[in-house]
């Protein structure tokens, strides 16, 4: 507690408090001794005076006692007079215990006087007590008695302690100015380094110079201090080199990498700019075949032979063939070039769409489209999410099982913070080494007599759900059936408002 | 000659042309086609230039095929002239072409074709493209009064 109280004054008051009251109490015993030992000095002669004073009168009253003149002993006493602190004295015979001859130095009061005692000198009360035996020689004739007055022996510790506390008023006043002064050696050196320190907390600038001389204390805290400072110093110089380092390196980073995102653009640019003239220059030689041929296997082919008639067929077949991969690669270019539009889309109403244009396929084909959960709004762009079913639709109708009749099934599963497509069917199934392979472009597990197809479609499957920022995969039991699924992201703000 | 419909078509590629003719031809429909080989010819036709004045043997279309890529002046470009023209701009224009393009689509419409339609690829494809023309632009609709 004492010690809190004490933080609670700046260090300057402290250390001054600290001198003066340190300098006070050795002042002040010095003070106490002093008048002590003076006092009992002066106690001390006082009583040799009485006592010799004592002797020299007792020594005039030697006669007048033995021959039992009492008014000459009186006479003799009187001469105690000159001795203002003697206040009653008397003489005693050896004969009796009452008083020879007295002496009174005022009688306003009057003393009585005690009975004879031994040789003695004592203080009591106010005053010395004397009793002195007289000899004449060396035959005791009586005794004297002295009472002696210790006034002046107060005022003497009166004058004492008022010097001793004017002295002790100067002393504080001195004290006070020296430690003032004094005080700066010690707290002048301290205040610096908290100036010091608070502006580097502040600051936070640890190059700050610390200079510092001597050998105490205080200059080996300079000292210490300034090597931490020059170390923080090193670590953050050598910190802020390595984060230099490490942002140019991002830098570099990312300009590498801005640069070949940007020729990785090009690239693909390049690609889906040459898909797309390819499949549009490749229309017109083959429209020009498709359509010839057709001319001529409708009017001139009864002038063709067997042979004629079957080759007839097959340029016609191949055209159409070529036909749906010059449409499959022209979507897909169209699909890497397409801006996406993101808004909430009703599920159902691009299920109902893709229902309708499949519902004459499936009717030749013998197979069903059955979904579940549909009822949802989900968000997405209503042409690439068309274009997703309408690939995996396809795609189960082509590889769908002879033996049994098709069956495709699409769910949908809303999740917290996304939605699972799940697209179903009962075909011929994938090898699992083959799951995601088939996801690339022109990837092809059958030959076109078993299966035809282009391999684009699950490609455009693969670039429609990519540009929706989702997913897609497939699982699938060879000999059983297929599912695809494709998880898109939800975007919660959206619907929280709606 | 005047009651028959006349028809410009406007195409650079020859198979293309002879493939249009010949659904035409098969279809024993009544129309008359005038074939303008590019940009050029097409803006010449319609604005009655040169050998184009003689209005008898270049009738003022009653309905223009118009193909899009063209060396030169493309199909756009005459679309827009055409469009611009107080006394062009009321003939049915029908964009016939291979591009399913959304840009050229929303292109074309934007400067004023009346239809859209892709170029079949086979022949049987080209006849009902043909048909369809006929049944619909040529007999069911009602074009404005020519100017």
């Amino acid at each position: 507690m004492k010690l809190e109280r004490l933080y609670n004054y700046s260090l300057k008051s402290t250390l001054i408090r600290l001198i003066i009251s340190i300098s006070l109490i050795a002042v002040i015993v010095g003070l106490i001794l002093y008048i002590s030992f003076d006092m009992y000095n002066t106690m001390d002669s006082q009583k040799k005076d009485a006592l010799l004073n004592a002797k020299l009168v007792g020594e005039y009253s030697a006669a007048p006692m033995i021959f039992g003149y009492s008014d000459e002993a009186e006479n003799i006493l009187e001469k105690l007079v000159t001795l203002p602190a003697v206040t009653e004295a008397c003489l005693y015979t050896t004969e009796s215990d009452k008083p020879f001859a007295t002496y009174q130095k005022t009688s306003e009061e009057p003393y009585t006087f005690p009975a004879v005692q031994e040789e003695k000198a004592v203080y009591k009360g106010r005053f010395l007590y004397i009793f002195h035996e007289i000899t004449y020689e060396e035959t005791r004739c009586g005794t004297i008695f002295m009472r002696i007055s210790t006034l002046s022996l107060l005022d003497r510790l009166i004058r004492n302690i008022f010097v001793a506390i004017l002295l002790l008023i100067i002393l504080l006043i001195i004290t006070f100015i020296v430690a003032s002064h004094q005080q700066k050696v010690i707290s002048k050196p301290i205040l610096k380094l908290t100036a010091l320190t608070e502006k580097i907390t502040k600051n936070q600038d640890y190059s700050v110079k610390m200079e510092y001389t001597g050998i105490d204390e205080i200059s080996k805290l300079y000292k210490e201090i300034s090597l931490m400072l020059s170390e923080i110093t090193l670590h953050q110089h050598e910190r802020d080199k390595a984060e230099e380092k490490l942002k140019k390196l991002n830098e570099e980073l990312e300009t590498r990498v801005n640069e070949r995102t940007s020729q990785l653009l090009a690239i693909n640019k390049e690609l889906e700019s040459f898909s797309y003239s390819i499949s549009h220059d490749l229309r017109a030689p083959l429209r020009a075949i498709y359509g010839f041929s057709q001319i001529l296997s409708r009017r001139h082919r009864d002038s063709l032979n067997e042979e004629g008639r079957q080759y007839m067929d097959y340029i016609v077949e191949s055209s159409v063939r070529m036909e749906h991969l010059i449409n499959d690669l022209l979507n897909y270019s169209r699909l890497g070039r397409k801006s996406v539009e993101m808004r909430p889309i009703s599920l159902q109403k691009i299920l109902d769409n893709i229902h309708h244009d499949f519902s004459q396929k499936l009717k030749e084909v013998g197979g069903k489209l059955i979904f579940e959960g549909y009822d949802t709004e989900i968000y997405g762009d209503e042409s690439l999410l068309q274009q997703i079913f309408i690939n995996l639709v396809e795609n189960a109708i082509t590889y769908r099982r002879i033996e049994v009749p098709l069956e495709i099934k699409i769910m949908c599963v809303t999740n917290p913070d996304s939605y699972l497509i799940k697209v179903s069917d009962n075909g011929i199934g994938i090898p699992e080494e083959f799951w995601e392979k088939i996801f690339n472009i022109f990837q092809r597990l059958h030959s076109d007599e078993e299966y035809p197809g282009t391999g684009i479609g699950l490609a455009n499957v693969k670039k429609s759900v990519d540009k929706l920022n989702g997913e897609v995969w497939v699982e699938s039991v060879v000999g059983q059936g297929s599912t695809f699924f494709i998880k898109l992201p939800q975007p919660k703000n959206i619907f929280q408002n709606v | 000659m005047y009651n028959q419909p006349q028809i410009l078509l406007v195409e650079d590629n020859h198979m293309d042309v002879v493939l249009t003719l010949d659904a035409f031809r098969e279809t024993h429909l009544q129309e008359t086609i005038h074939v303008a080989r590019n940009g050029k010819e097409a803006l010449d036709y319609v604005f009655g230039k040169d050998k184009y004045s003689n209005r008898d043997e270049y009738p003022m279309p009653s309905l223009i095929l118009l193909d899009l890529k063209m060396p030169g002046i493309d199909g756009f470009e005459v679309l827009r002239q055409i469009k611009s023209t107080e006394m062009l701009k009321r003939i049915p224009v029908i964009i016939l072409t291979s591009s399913k393009e959304d840009g050229d689509r929303a292109l074309s419409y934007d400067i004023g074709a009346n239809s859209y339609l892709i170029k079949p690829i086979s022949f049987d494809g080209f006849i009902e493209v043909v048909k369809k023309i006929d049944d619909y632009w040529l007999s069911l609709n009602i074009n404005a009064p020519i100017k």
